[in-house]
C-alpha cells in the first residue's frame, strides 16, 4: 500500500492563535512526530489551537490518540482547541468514537 | 665489397657468454662444467653443479630453492657436445605471485564468510557457520563459545577434520584457555605468540587433535556487548598465525560477531513477541444452546507489529457475554494493553454482568492506569439465552450488524465514547437491545476489517457500505461460513496489501 506522506503546518494567523494542518496518513508510523511536538506547542501563550484535518487522509488508532492527547494538553494549558477542517471519513470516525461528543467541531460537519 | 665469413673467435663468444644477463653454466659431453658466468656466479656463490638436474630433458624448465632464493632453471643443447644450464632468479615474482595468491584467498575467504552468515538469523547456525568458515584457511581447529547471557554454562561450537561437534562448558572454565576469559568479556585480541599453546586445556580441541603449536583467542564484538569469542587452533609443526591473518581473523571476527548479535536479538525479540502475542489469539469458542458462534482474528503481516484486536465469550450463569474490541497502537505495549483489558473484563464478570455497566468499571480502571494513553474500543454483546435477545454497548468501536433471515441488513443503533481516552471519566454510552429471530445473525467485526485499503487502486477503503453488502449475501449460510466469505472478500479487496489486523465475531440464532 502506497501510504500519502503525513504532513504538519504550523501557523499563527493572529496573536494567541496556532492553527496545525495536518494531511496525509496519521496513523501509527507518523503520530509520534504531532505526540513530540505537543508539549512545545502548548509553550507559546496559546490561547486557541486550530485544528485542520481536511487533508488527512486516514486515521488510526494511534492517530486519534495522539489527537486526545493533544486536546487535554490544551485543556491543561488552558487553551481552546477547536476543530477546522474535516472531512466525512473523518466525522464519521469521530462519531463511532463519541469524540463528537468531546471535541469542539465545526457546526456545519458535526 | 667482399665479404669474408669468419666463425667468432672462441674469446668472442666467451665475452657474449660472460655479459649475458641471465646465469649460464656450460658443460662438456661429460657433464663436466667448463663455464660459469658472472651472472651465474652471482645467484649461486658455491657449488654450482648440486641445482644441475641431469634427469631432465632439453628444453626443460624447473624451479628450484637456494637459501632464501627462488631460481628457474632450463636445460638447452648448446652447440653439439656442449649443454646449458639457463639461470634465472624469480625470488621476487614467486614472492609478488604469492601474495597476490594469498590476497586473492582473503578476499575470497571474506566474500564466503559474508554469504553465510547472512543466511541467517539463528544464533546456533550464525556460530556454525563461524566455526566451520575458520576451519581451513585460518586453523586446523576452530571453536566458536557463546557469550554465556548471565547463565552458569555457556553453549560452544567447534569445526575440525573430525566434523562439528557441539557442547557446554561452565563459565568459570573460559579461565582455563590463555586469553579466553578476557575475550569473552570483549577486550582487545592479544597476538598469538603472546598465548602459550601448551595451557591449552583437553576440552578446548578435538579428540587425537596432537599438541597444540599455535592458539589464536578473537573476541566476536556484537551490537556493543561481546557475542562471543572465536579460539583458533594449528597443529605443532605447523605455520604460525602471521600479522596478516591475524588482520584477517579480526575482520572475520567483527563480521562473525555481529551476525551472531544480530540473531540473538532477533530471538529474544521473537520470543518476546511469541509469549505477548499468545494473549492476543483468539480463545476457543463455547458451544451455546441454540446459537452458533464463529470467528475470525487475522494479525497484522508484520510480528514486530503486534495489534490490539481481539475478542472472548465468556460464559457467566446468566447467559454467554461476547467482548470484540481493538487497543490502540501496535507492538508489546498494545499487546499488554489487550491482555489487561480482557483480564479485566474476566474479573469483573464475576460482580457486574450489564454490558453498559462494564464499560463504566473498563474505562475507570484504565484512567487509573499507569500506562498513559491507554485507550480501547469495545463492543460487549451479553446474550439472553432462550429468547435470543442481545444487550448491546458499544463504546468507540463500529456498530455491530445485523443480518436479518430475509438478507436485509442494519446497522445496530448503539455507540458511545471511546473508553479510557476522556480525562473526566465522563463516557456517554447509547446502549441497544436486539431481538434475533431464528435464522439472524449479528457481526461484530473490528475497523481494519473496513479501514482495509485495496480495491483497483490500491489506495482505497473497504468501507461500511462494501461490507454490509457483501453480508446481505450471507442470508441463510452457516456463521463459519458467513465469517469465512467475509475474511475471504476483504482479503481479495487487499489483493496482498499490508493489512492491519482484522476481527469477526458472529453470532446466528440457528433456531
Amino acid at each position: 500500500m502506497d501510504t500519502a506522506p503525513f504532513l504538519i503546518e504550523i501557523e499563527n494567523p493572529e496573536p494567541g492563535t496556532t492553527r496545525l494542518t495536518l494531511s496525509g496518513d496519521f496513523d501509527y508510523t507518523t503520530s509520534a512526530d504531532l505526540a513530540t511536538m505537543t508539549p512545545t506547542l502548548m509553550s507559546r501563550g496559546l490561547s486557541v489551537l486550530e485544528v485542520d484535518l481536511t487533508g488527512v487522509t486516514f486515521i488510526d488508532s494511534s492517530g486519534l490518540a495522539t489527537l486526545i492527547h493533544l486536546y487535554d494538553a490544551a485543556e491543561e494549558h488552558p487553551a481552546e482547541m477547536r476543530f477546522v477542517g474535516m472531512t466525512p471519513y473523518i466525522v464519521h470516525l469521530f462519531e463511532v468514537t463519541a469524540l463528537d461528543q468531546v471535541f469542539n467541531l465545526p457546526t456545519s460537519a458535526a | 665489397m667482399d665479404s669474408i665469413t669468419h666463425a667468432p673467435s672462441t674469446e668472442v663468444l666467451r665475452a657474449i657468454v660472460e655479459a649475458a644477463a641471465d646465469g649460464v653454466v656450460l658443460c662438456d659431453a661429460d657433464g663436466a662444467v667448463v663455464l660459469v658466468n658472472g651472472a651465474a656466479r652471482e645467484m649461486v656463490p658455491g657449488d654450482v653443479t648440486s641445482l644441475l638436474d641431469r634427469g631432465r630433458e632439453p628444453g626443460e624448465t624447473y624451479e628450484t630453492t637456494l637459501g632464501d632464493r627462488r631460481l628457474r632453471v632450463r636445460r638447452e643443447i648448446f652447440g653439439i657436445v656442449h649443454q646449458a644450464w639457463y639461470l634465472r632468479d624469480v625470488t621476487q615474482e614467486s614472492a609478488r605471485a604469492d601474495a597476490l595468491r594469498a590476497e586473492r584467498e582473503r578476499t575470497q575467504f571474506l566474500v564466503e564468510a559474508g554469504r553465510r552468515l547472512s543466511a541467517s538469523l539463528n544464533t546456533r547456525r550464525c556460530a556454525r557457520a563461524t566455526a566451520e568458515l575458520a576451519t581451513g584457511l585460518l586453523a586446523d581447529a576452530a571453536m566458536v563459545v557463546l557469550p554465556p547471557g548471565g547463565l552458569r554454562r555457556t553453549a560452544w561450537l567447534r569445526s575440525s577434520e573430525a566434523g562439528l561437534e557441539e557442547g557446554e562448558i561452565p563459565v568459570a572454565h573460559a579461565d582455563q584457555v590463555p586469553g579466553l576469559a578476557e575475550a569473552l568479556a570483549g577486550f582487545p585480541p592479544v597476538p598469538s605468540r603472546w598465548l602459550d599453546p601448551h595451557q591449552a586445556p583437553e576440552w578446548l580441541l578435538p579428540a587425537g587433535f596432537g599438541p597444540v603449536g599455535h592458539l589464536l583467542v578473537t573476541p566476536l564484538p556484537g551490537n556493543g556487548v561481546p557475542a562471543g569469542a572465536l579460539v583458533l587452533a594449528r597443529r605443532e609443526g605447523g605455520a604460525g598465525f602471521d600479522d596478516e591473518t591475524e588482520t584477517l581473523v579480526r575482520v572475520f571476527a567483527a563480521r562473525a560477531g555481529a551476525a551472531i548479535s544480530a540473531a540473538v536479538l532477533y530471538q529474544e525479540q521473537s520470543a518476546t513477541n511469541t509469549i505477548l502475542a499468545g494473549d492476543l489469539r483468539p480463545p476457543p469458542l463455547p458451544v451455546v444452546d441454540g446459537l452458533e458462534l464463529a470467528g475470525s482474528l487475522r494479525a497484522a503481516q508484520q510480528t514486530a507489529l503486534i495489534g490490539g484486536d481481539f475478542y472472548d465469550v465468556l460464559p457467566t450463569p446468566d447467559g454467554p457475554l461476547v467482548t470484540l474490541g481493538d487497543v490502540c497502537g501496535k507492538g508489546p505495549r498494545a499487546a499488554v494493553l489487550a491482555g489487561q483489558v480482557r483480564h479485566s473484563l474476566r474479573a469483573l464478570l464475576l460482580l457486574e454482568r450489564d454490558p453498559e455497566q462494564l464499560m463504566h468499571l473498563i474505562n475507570k480502571a484504565l484512567l487509573s492506569s499507569y500506562t498513559p494513553r491507554s485507550h480501547v474500543t469495545l463492543v460487549l454483546a451479553a446474550i439472553r439465552p432462550g429468547d435470543g435477545v442481545i444487550d448491546l454497548a458499544v463504546a468507540g468501536h463500529p456498530a455491530p450488524l445485523l443480518l436479518r433471515a430475509d438478507g436485509v441488513v442494519e446497522e445496530v443503533d448503539a455507540r458511545g465514547t471511546l473508553l479510557g481516552a476522556i480525562r473526566s471519566g465522563a463516557i456517554t454510552l447509547r446502549t441497544a437491545s436486539v431481538d434475533l429471530a431464528p435464522g439472524d445473525l449479528l457481526l461484530l467485526y473490528s475497523d481494519g476489517i473496513t479501514e482495509a485499503f485495496g480495491g483497483p487502486t490500491g489506495r482505497e477503503m473497504y468501507g461500511s457500505v462494501r461490507l454490509m453488502t457483501a453480508l446481505a449475501t450471507c442470508a441463510g449460510m452457516p456463521a463459519t461460513a458467513v465469517v469465512e466469505r467475509l475474511e475471504q472478500l476483504n482479503s481479495d479487496w487487499l489483493a496482498g496489501g499490508v493489512f492491519d489486523d482484522r476481527a469477526l465475531l458472529a453470532i446466528r440464532r440457528s433456531r
